[in-house]
């Protein structure tokens, strides 16, 4: 069999926030937002989560930790969690493409959660219960359609590796542009270099 | 996988490697994929193979340091359209090799050259385009706006325009025919129905609404003025409450916290606040200079006002989805009317560039032929141009001599600074742009296809691979002697620069490498002048120098190519240009002087040069029938459609092979 495995052309170098943090352990003491919350950031581990709050993406626990840091933006805190303050951090709702912009060129992904109905609605079902949200789009390099985040003059390209299982040191990637692909086969150690004229882009982003 | 019989025949990694593509799409869209063309193979010798070195050194379309201002691209991009900026770029970054495509892209952009009316038409009418392939996908995405349906309709009646223009061409070139049958795929319908649904004035999100023009929808329009018409009885309710309370200023206002409310001056607060008034104005908020009310008949028209706004919005955006959904159904027409936009941008673009600059059309075959007269570099052109200098063309003729199958090495020596580096680039550049489809900066050229480019030119150190500029180029230099075959292009820059009697030698070896067994057409520009000495056993090697004048001490470069060798390097007068202290300029003229005179001391003939002394062996050729004929055996087979199975077999069966001809 052979194994796929589609990378975006940049790949975030430093490991993704995992929600490891976020367990829900001390349930008695967990809002009914917070819970939300941790099952969607258990759903997208590998990307930072934009969280919808009214007008703000809001993120939290490590995920707050590092856009604040790429972002320069105000850490602070929301709750608490097993005792614990929550860190949190946000952007706002019309400023989000310039911020996407940058966790972007930085090599992250984001998850963007939207409420997917009126807050008047989840009030209806009783005082306790929140608003119903779900991931509605993962944000990648290879995969952005705005023209706020593309440059118009660059072609943007997603890259797929199959490694072929009965010759080892081969692999077949893929170019593609959304619809062209190129048949080359690149020895393993080589493959670096060859890639490296699609990668540079995110490696002076850094 | 049952459909997939449909793209023609695919291996089991190219599936998967596509479904992985399509995959990852599908999970970062969340079930949404924009528009896909079914999978086309580029196979690996359609395009010229350039490694990224060489890309990186010849600044193809970024600079060295990253930016895409100074490369090749930038001098060239005269498109109008980003698609066809996006084309340009990705055409640039892959020459192709078949001379039969070559030409045809060339019969287009020769098309527009001489028509100049078409050119000039064409490139306004693709000004008006917007960018379709963008909008497509965000429209097939469902991450549109009003302004991307608007690009649907504005582009393909753009496209529509342009076809029916570029009919009162003659002769049609075949890619501007195609290109034209593109741009009428469309439905005319579709871009009819957008134009007529969608107002004048459009706001960036759907869902601002306002976006529909009135007229287009008789539902939408009964909502809106009900709308409109609530507003009216605002503005009445207002002039009447004015009348009854007495109180001239008093207005109706809007905000979000609010809605609705009347609002009066703080001194007439008191007055609404009394009886009788107090019975229809309820009390909201008391600012520093006004005072807010609302009323049971206010209220209730608010909410019929809402509803109104809300159920107009709800009509526009079932409308939307519906011209989306029009949209999405002719997407395979839309994308290759976007691409034939593009593609005549790129051509029409590069008449315009060969029109301004004074380009020609190059000559492409099968041939090994490598002539350019009056080469010019695209870049360091228009740099120089800039400053109104001139820049000074030069010849070159890498062709192979009589009936030889090998091509030309040119060796060129000459002083730093004098033009070596330019002459090799603009050689290379030259074949890029031909290959590309581009006219050329020379008088003339003609090009026997070069089907893999290799550069070495300058020194970087690769620090952040902890590797040194020595290392780097030999890595560098390895790949090319190991790689290149009769049809590459192989551009040599100093080659073992710094590293004096070892660098000779690895020079001198390199040189023999490429004529004897690369065999290829190559530029080779050095600074050891004993390399010159090999022309004289080397009969496919050829010395140039860059022509240099001294005049009173100092030199004066005349940036010209022509046939010989240099006498000496210059290196002192170069050095007092670049700045270099007097004292150190004289102490080193006279070290100079000493070191030739114990030189001339010795007799010099170049066969005394150690490196001759070594004879030398041409590799053995070790290419006989039987080894022919396994290389075909193992190249026949595909280990990954195999089996164990037909593996074991194919192994048994070459061994056969190899017994049998070992027997003859």
């Amino acid at each position: 069999m052979a194994v796929a495995r589609p990378i975006g052309l940049s790949e975030p170098e430093a490991p993704p926030p995992d929600g490891t943090a976020a367990s829900p352990s001390d349930a008695g003491r967990v809002t009914p937002m917070m819970e939300q919350y941790i099952e969607i950031k258990a759903a997208n581990p590998d990307c930072l989560l934009f969280y919808r709050m009214g007008d703000f993406y809001e993120m939290f626990f490590d995920d707050a930790e590092a856009a604040s840091r790429a972002l320069g933006i105000m850490l602070t805190k929301r709750g608490k969690h097993q005792g614990r303050d929550i860190p949190m951090c946000g952007v706002p709702v019309e400023r989000a493409d310039e911020y996407l912009h940058r966790l972007i060129a930085l090599g992250h992904r984001v998850a963007v959660c939207e409420q997917l109905e009126d807050p008047a609605e989840a009030r209806k079902r009783g005082n306790k219960s929140v608003v119903r949200r779900d991931v509605v789009r993962l944000v990648t390099p290879g995969t952005l359609t705005e023209d706020t985040l593309l440059d118009a003059k660059r072609n943007n390209y997603l890259l797929a590796v199959a490694r072929a299982a009965v010759i080892r040191r081969r692999r077949k990637p893929f170019w593609l542009g959304l619809d062209r692909y190129l048949d080359r086969r690149i020895p393993h150690h080589r493959m670096r270099t060859r890639l490296a004229f699609g990668r540079d882009r995110a490696a002076r982003a850094k | 996988m049952a459909t997939s019989d449909a793209f023609g025949v695919l291996s089991r990694l190219e599936i998967t490697a596509a479904a992985a593509c399509v995959t990852y799409v599908e999970r970062t869209q969340i079930g949404k994929r924009p528009p896909l063309s079914p999978p086309l193979r580029e196979s690996a010798g359609a395009s010229i193979a350039i490694d990224q070195a060489t890309r990186s050194n010849l600044e193809l379309v970024r600079t060295l340091s990253g930016e895409r201002r100074g490369s090749l691209l930038e001098a060239i991009d005269h498109t109008v359209t980003s698609a066809g900026s996006r084309l340009l770029a990705q055409r640039l970054s892959a020459p192709l090799t078949d001379p039969q495509a070559i030409a045809r892209r060339l019969d287009t952009v020769a098309g527009f050259v001489e028509d100049i009316a078409a050119r000039a038409d064409t490139r306004s009418r693709l000004q008006a385009a917007p960018d379709l392939a963008r909008a497509l996908a965000r429209i097939a995405v469902g991450r549109a706006g009003p302004r991307d349906l608007a690009a649907i309709s504005d582009g393909v009646l753009a496209a529509a325009d342009l076809a029916r223009a570029l009919a009162s061409l003659k002769d049609t070139p075949t890619e501007i025919a195609e290109t034209m049958q593109s741009c009428r795929r469309p439905d005319g319908m579709l871009a009819a129905q957008l134009a007529a649904a969608l107002a004048a004035e459009l706001p960036a999100f759907k869902r601002d609404g306002g976006f529909v023009r009135n007229g287009y929808d008789a539902a939408l329009d009964e909502t809106r003025a009900l709308r409109d018409e609530s507003r009216r009885v605002v503005a009445a309710l207002q002039s009447r409450y004015a009348e009854e309370t007495g109180v001239r200023g008093l207005k109706i206002r809007h905000n979000n916290v609010l809605g609705y409310f009347v609002e009066v001056t703080a001194q007439h607060g008191d007055k609404l606040m009394a009886p009788p008034a107090n019975a229809i104005f309820i009390h909201r908020q008391t600012l520093a200079g006004q005072v807010r009310f609302t009323s049971t008949e206010l209220g209730e028209l608010e909410a019929k006002i809402a509803s109104a706004a809300e159920r107009s919005l709800g009509l526009e955006l079932v409308i939307f989805e519906r011209l989306a959904a029009s949209v999405v159904a002719q997407t395979a027409q839309i994308k290759q009317c976007a691409e034939a936009l593009a593609a005549l941008d790129v051509a029409s673009s590069l008449a315009h560039l060969a029109a301004e600059r004074d380009y020609a059309r190059p000559h492409i075959d099968d041939s090994l032929t490598f002539v350019i007269e009056g080469g010019r570099h695209p870049v360091v052109e228009q740099a120089l141009s800039r400053d109104g200098t001139p820049f000074v063309a030069n010849d070159s003729d890498l062709s192979p001599p009589g009936d030889v199958s090998a091509g030309r090495i040119w060796l060129i020596t000459g002083p730093n600074m004098a033009g070596k580096s330019t002459f090799l680039r603009q050689n290379a550049l030259i074949a890029i742009l031909a290959q590309t489809g581009s006219f050329v900066p020379a008088k003339r050229a003609h090009i026997g296809v070069v089907d893999r480019l290799f550069s070495r030119v300058g020194a970087a150190d690769d620090l952040a691979r902890g590797r040194s500029t020595f290392m780097v180029e030999m890595v560098e230099t390895a790949a090319i002697l190991n790689q290149a075959g009769a049809r590459s292009l192989v551009i040599l820059d100093e080659i073992g620069r710094g590293t004096a009697t070892f660098g000779l030698s690895i020079a001198w070896a390199t040189v023999e490498h490429l004529h004897d067994v690369n065999k290829c057409r190559a530029l080779f520009a050095t600074h050891f002048h004993e390399l010159t000495a090999l022309a004289a056993r080397l009969d496919r090697l050829h010395n140039a120098t860059v022509r240099v004048k001294e005049w009173q001490g100092d030199v004066v470069f005349l940036h010209e190519v022509v046939p010989g060798s240099a006498d000496h390097s210059y290196g002192i007068q170069v050095a007092k240009l670049a700045g270099l202290p007097s004292s150190v300029i004289e102490r080193a003229k006279l070290v100079l002087t000493k070191l030739e005179q114990e030189d001339r001391a010795k007799p010099k003939g170049f066969e005394d040069l150690p490196l001759f002394a070594a004879p030398y062996v041409p590799p053995q050729q070790v290419q006989d029938d039987a080894y022919e004929l396994m290389v075909a055996a193992v190249a026949a087979l595909n280990p990954d459609d195999m089996s164990p199975r037909e593996a074991m077999e194919a192994l048994y069966m070459l061994k056969a092979k190899l017994a049998q001809t070992k027997k003859k």
